[in-house]
């Protein structure tokens, strides 16, 4: 497909050359240009990134999984959750996790539908985010367990201690709710990568063919495989949208169908869902970044552009995330049940108050001042500094939500103080290592760029004159039967 | 008398072109030549609809195995929250036996769980992937971006074809080994 535009003069040819400066979908390479960029990414190990992956894998082993042995060893009693506060770190990590998951959906199959080009580069990048955060988030229930090794007493089999799972639980909601997302993005993550794992495939040797042939499964690109390819995708893009918001207000389930006041709230699922989108689209800024700054070519693939993007994204749901906090809170207030009213002066005032503080913050007033400003959204490392800002609100959202409301109940006789325990901080640092170890070691086995959906982006832009004025154009070739 | 029955026999070609622009008058041409659609496979690195590159429409049954899969999950979720509720009943503190708005959260994740898996598979069986036996026609080049045109014909066609292509903008025409599926 020819995209070659010609300028006139001097000043067009310039106006050329920044727009393809600026839109990685009008600045076009070769296929086996970009192709070779990808895989030489890819098969970059280098001793640095040897290096990192031995600390992430340390890290995650021993604060991690030993922790968690040790823990099942001597109790959950070493975990500081007492009465009242029976939910603590453990819960908060674990919604936090899921809400991370929101992230990768959200970009690829919302941005897909509505056919926003800029997604096409970091599409992967951010599914990877929801399948490492869900397997990060998946640990908590068994963590939370305290016995975990009594899991099997949940599966649905006819056995002789008359055990049967209660279907009426929100628990078992969220045990089918986050499988059914895990598969399903998982199953996401995975289609669009077949033509991709097939290049890398025809380009690679000795043991990273034989698995990247088998994992291609023999793509060859026909007319057929990519007409069931594309419909399967499409069809994952609508289908996945309701099983991501599901999995978010079940788990905002696990709180609001409780009698608990500050708990239980109407308002909790959208609450949950805008919360998570929050904290998911800052955390894909987050891993751009990392992306951009530690692997090879990859400044060519990701650029401000993309950076803006998410960061216009990033405002308008800090904006929608101050709208759903304000409405919970407000109601409340005016509501002015006396229990509700200890709870939020306890938000506010409290010893929880500088949580609460940071929440707001960080969650509304830097994303909304900062925001606005179209440098800002431009300048790569600012937006990473933002998404971790972002990202310690929506911990501490959660941390309030979690533990603040167990903190005040009708009685102050039944009144109480959370601190989290040594195992409980190293558990959930350890699913920090682990989430990094498991997206460390991806980068340099799969291609993080869907070059087929560059390229097929690449086809679709152009440039068209109006009177003086260079624009670029867009075809939607992805309608075409 | 064997020569003249291979002169005969269909052999598989490839046509490689380096710009899709060129491909639609290569298949009219192959046509022209005498190589109807049935015996045309084009492969390409990125998606192209049979209207750029003027084939006959692709079908799609990739939905069908999504309806199925919904059904299916559907299914199982009714015998998860009643089924089992019928199997082994519990009658706790007065509550229903049956109760329908609780059981509508196990009903939708499962109706998507089937809903998708299905689909993924659908994919699958449709596309014949992964491929079970035989050896199937393919270019690396493909994954390159070139598009590559499989066409079978026989031996006495094979020059006539051949002509047509390079004239159409092929880069190479050769003969390989190996089947469409």
């Amino acid at each position: 497909m020819s995209s070659e535009f010609h300028p006139r003069n001097e000043e067009e040819a310039r106006r050329v050359e920044e727009m393809k400066r600026e839109h990685l979908l009008l600045d076009h390479r070769p296929r086996a240009e970009m192709n070779d960029m990808v895989m030489e990414a890819v098969e970059d190990t280098s001793r640095e990134w040897k290096f990192a992956v031995i600390v992430l894998g340390l890290l995650t082993a021993v604060t991690l999984f030993g922790a968690w042995g040790y823990m099942m060893l001597k109790g959950l009693g070493l975990a500081g959750i007492r009465r009242p506060v029976f939910w603590g770190l453990f819960i908060v990590a674990f919604v936090f996790w899921i809400g991370i998951s929101h992230a990768g959906t959200f970009v690829s199959a919302i941005l897909r539908v509505f056919k926003a080009e800029f997604r096409r580069p970091f599409t992967r990048a951010a599914e990877l985010m929801t399948t490492f955060g869900l397997a990060a988030a998946g640990l908590y229930p068994l963590i939370h367990l305290g016995r975990t090794w009594r899991f099997y007493w949940m599966m649905p089999y006819p056995n002789q201690r008359w055990l049967w799972p209660n279907w009426r639980s929100p628990l078992l909601w969220d045990f089918f709710a986050i499988n059914t997302y895990l598969i399903g993005s998982t199953l996401y993550l995975y289609m669009p990568l077949i033509p991709d794992l097939a290049m890398a495939r025809d380009r690679s040797t000795g043991w990273r063919k034989k698995v990247y042939g088998l994992l291609a499964l023999g793509w060859r690109g026909t007319e057929q495989e990519w007409k069931h390819l594309q419909k399967g995708i499409q069809i994952f893009a609508w289908a996945i949208m309701p099983v991501m918001f599901s999995v978010h207000t079940i788990v905002s389930w696990d709180f609001a169908v409780s009698m608990k006041l500050g708990w239980h709230s109407t308002i909790f699922g959208p609450y949950f869902i805008i919360g998570a989108l929050l904290s998911g689209i800052a955390a894909v800024s987050v891993v751009l970044f990392t992306v951009r700054a530690t692997t090879k070519n990859m400044r060519y693939f990701i650029r401000p552009e993309h950076f803006d993007a998410l960061g216009k994204l990033l405002l308008i749901i800090s904006l929608s995330w101050a709208y759903f906090f304000f409405n919970e809170f407000i109601l409340e207030w005016y509501g002015g049940e006396h229990t509700i009213k200890e709870i939020l002066k306890f938000y506010m005032f409290g010893d929880i108050a500088p949580v609460w503080w940071t929440m707001v913050t960080c969650n509304f007033f830097i994303p909304g001042l900062l925001l606005w400003n179209r440098k800002f959204r431009r300048t790569p490392w600012l937006m990473f500094l933002l998404g971790i800002v972002v990202n310690i609100g929506m911990f501490a959202e959660r941390y309030v939500i979690v533990t603040g409301a167990l903190s005040r109940n009708r009685f102050p006789f039944d009144w109480g103080w959370y601190e989290p325990r040594l195992v409980e901080v190293s558990i959930v640092f350890g699913t920090f290592m682990l989430f990094f170890f498991l997206y460390t070691l991806a980068a340099r086995f799969l291609p993080l760029i869907p070059v087929w959906e560059v390229e097929e982006g690449q086809h679709s832009h152009t440039w068209r004159r109006i009177g003086r004025a260079i624009l670029p154009a867009v075809s939607d070739l992805e309608s075409l039967d | 008398m064997e020569g003249y029955q291979g002169r005969y026999e269909p052999q598989m070609y490839v046509a490689i072109f380096d710009d899709v622009e060129r491909v639609p008058d290569a298949l009219d041409a192959l046509r022209q030549v005498g190589v109807t659609d049935e015996f045309i496979q084009v492969q390409s690195g990125v998606p192209y609809a049979s209207s750029i590159l003027g084939r006959p429409r692709v079908f799609t049954a990739v939905p069908k195995y999504g309806l199925v899969g919904a059904f299916l999950g559907f299914l199982s979720g009714l015998f998860f929250t009643h089924g089992t509720a019928a199997l082994y009943p519990l009658y706790v503190g007065g509550f229903p036996l049956y109760s329908v708005p609780p059981s509508l959260v196990l009903l939708f994740e499962l109706t998507m769980l089937g809903l998708l898996v299905a689909t993924f598979i659908g994919v699958l069986v449709e596309s014949l992937l992964p491929p079970v036996v035989g050896k199937r026609v393919y270019h690396p080049a493909v994954s390159d971006s070139a598009i590559a045109v499989f066409f079978q014909t026989s031996r006495t066609l094979a020059a006539e074809a051949r002509k047509a292509l390079q004239a159409a903008g092929a880069q190479e025409v050769t003969e390989v080994e190996g089947s469409f599926v």
